[in-house]
């Protein structure tokens, strides 16, 4: 296989290094080309460690296998979202949408169709023992990413897994009486996505 | 030991010597995937090797070509172990703690504790402003074309904000940067452009 050569000119233009380091570089050749940038260019592969620590500092590691093995047909936004500046990111609609008129529900001001968060409960006040996150299933094959935020807006969780339940590892702690915000997003097998609402719960004391 | 093997151990000495400087991004490679330093050590040590009797046999016959051909082989030699490890034992048969990509974020290994510590405590002296725009970079994986989009600033002021802040990073990761506790000067904090 033929590898095109990357300047770093290239890497800087086109964000490759922190998709590489948030773990949503998805596309081979991609991830190749990169790879073989990093083993001769000090800058950028310093620019990766750097980047994988600042990761770390802002949230839990996400289980970054199974995130750049989605398929990366758009980007996640950020929108200003719910109380207290929680910071929200969906996954932007594909460009290559498949078309179909079906209707969907809207999720909000984003326009994308809505997954319906159920645990824990909006105003929640909730006990590390029974900390679950569950919301419904958005479709057969849809890929779940949960976000925890705290109410700075931090993310103090973010997680990518198939079931709609989750729950926090035990170094993902959250303090008693204060308040959180969750939410979750999909990416659907059709390259579609979803998200939820953002949803606030409290630490029981 | 004849003339000819010696001169091929020299031979093989040289080209082992001329790969060496590909070592930190081969680990980098295979950690991404291998999610275990050990493990990602022992690939990089049979790509070198694997390297260097390819080296021996003449190839790749561009030498420009040789970074892209040893991360060929690291890229092999990686799903070879990853299959072995799988024939051994599917990993979604382990419990999620023994995961090797669950517990430790795999990239983060590449960076030893004191420079890890270093780094966090740059990082928690740069401005809000600056530690948020580091975190749409590298947590959700913006570039920062897109985040001046979201934040609605000029493409190069965000450019220049996180270069800035990367390069204070940078001097703390390399123990160069004797911070003095003082938040670091950033546009937005009145601190002027170089």
């Amino acid at each position: 296989m033929n590898y095109e050569t990357l300047t770093c000119e290239a890497v800087a233009q086109r964000g490759l290094v922190e998709l590489y380091v948030s773990g949503r570089l998805s596309a081979e050749r991609d991830i190749s080309d990169l790879e073989t940038h990093l083993l001769t260019c000090d800058t950028c592969r310093e620019e990766v460690q750097l980047g994988s620590v600042v990761r770390a500092e802002f949230g839990a590691p996400a289980a970054l296998h199974r995130v750049r093995s989605l398929p990366r047909r758009g980007h996640w936004l950020i929108l200003g979202a719910a109380a207290a500046a929680a910071v929200v990111f969906v996954m932007a609609r594909p460009s290559s949408h498949d078309g179909s008129d079906r209707p969907v529900v809207r999720g909000g001001d984003e326009g994308m169709p809505v997954i319906v968060a159920v645990s824990p409960a909006p105003g929640a006040v909730v006990s590390p023992a029974s900390l679950a996150f569950v919301w419904r299933a958005a479709g057969t094959g849809a890929q779940y990413r949960l976000t925890v935020t705290s109410e700075r807006g931090d993310v103090v969780w973010a997680g990518a897994s198939a079931d709609t339940l989750q729950h926090l590892p035990p170094y993902a702690q959250l303090h008693s009486g204060e308040s959180y915000f969750w939410y979750v997003d999909a990416l659907l097998p059709d390259g579609g996505s979803a998200t939820s609402r953002v949803r606030r719960f409290t630490m029981a004391p | 030991m004849t003339l000819r093997a010696e001169h091929a151990g020299q031979e093989c000495g040289g080209a082992a010597e001329a790969l060496e400087h590909l070592r930190p991004g081969l680990e980098l490679l295979a950690l991404r995937t291998l999610g275990s330093a050990d493990a990602s050590r022992e690939a990089v040590q049979e790509t070198l090797a694997r390297a260097v009797v390819a080296l021996a046999n003449g190839q790749p016959s561009d030498p420009a070509k040789l970074p892209a051909f040893v991360a060929g082989i690291a890229r092999h030699v990686v799903v070879d172990m990853l299959r072995a490890a799988r024939r051994v034992v599917p990993l979604d048969a382990l419990p999620a703690a023994d995961h090797p990509s669950s517990n430790t974020d795999a990239l983060s290994a590449l960076v030893s504790a004191a420079e890890r510590t270093r780094v966090r405590d740059a990082l928690s002296h740069l401005s809000a402003p600056d530690r948020e725009l580091l975190r749409l970079c590298y947590f959700e994986g913006l570039s920062p074309g897109e985040i001046a989009e979201r934040l609605g600033e000029p493409a190069d002021r965000v450019r220049k904000r996180k270069s800035r802040a990367l390069e204070r990073l940078r001097q703390a990761f390399r123990g160069k940067e004797g911070h003095d506790g003082r938040p670091i000067p950033t546009e937005h904090s009145g601190g002027s452009a170089p």
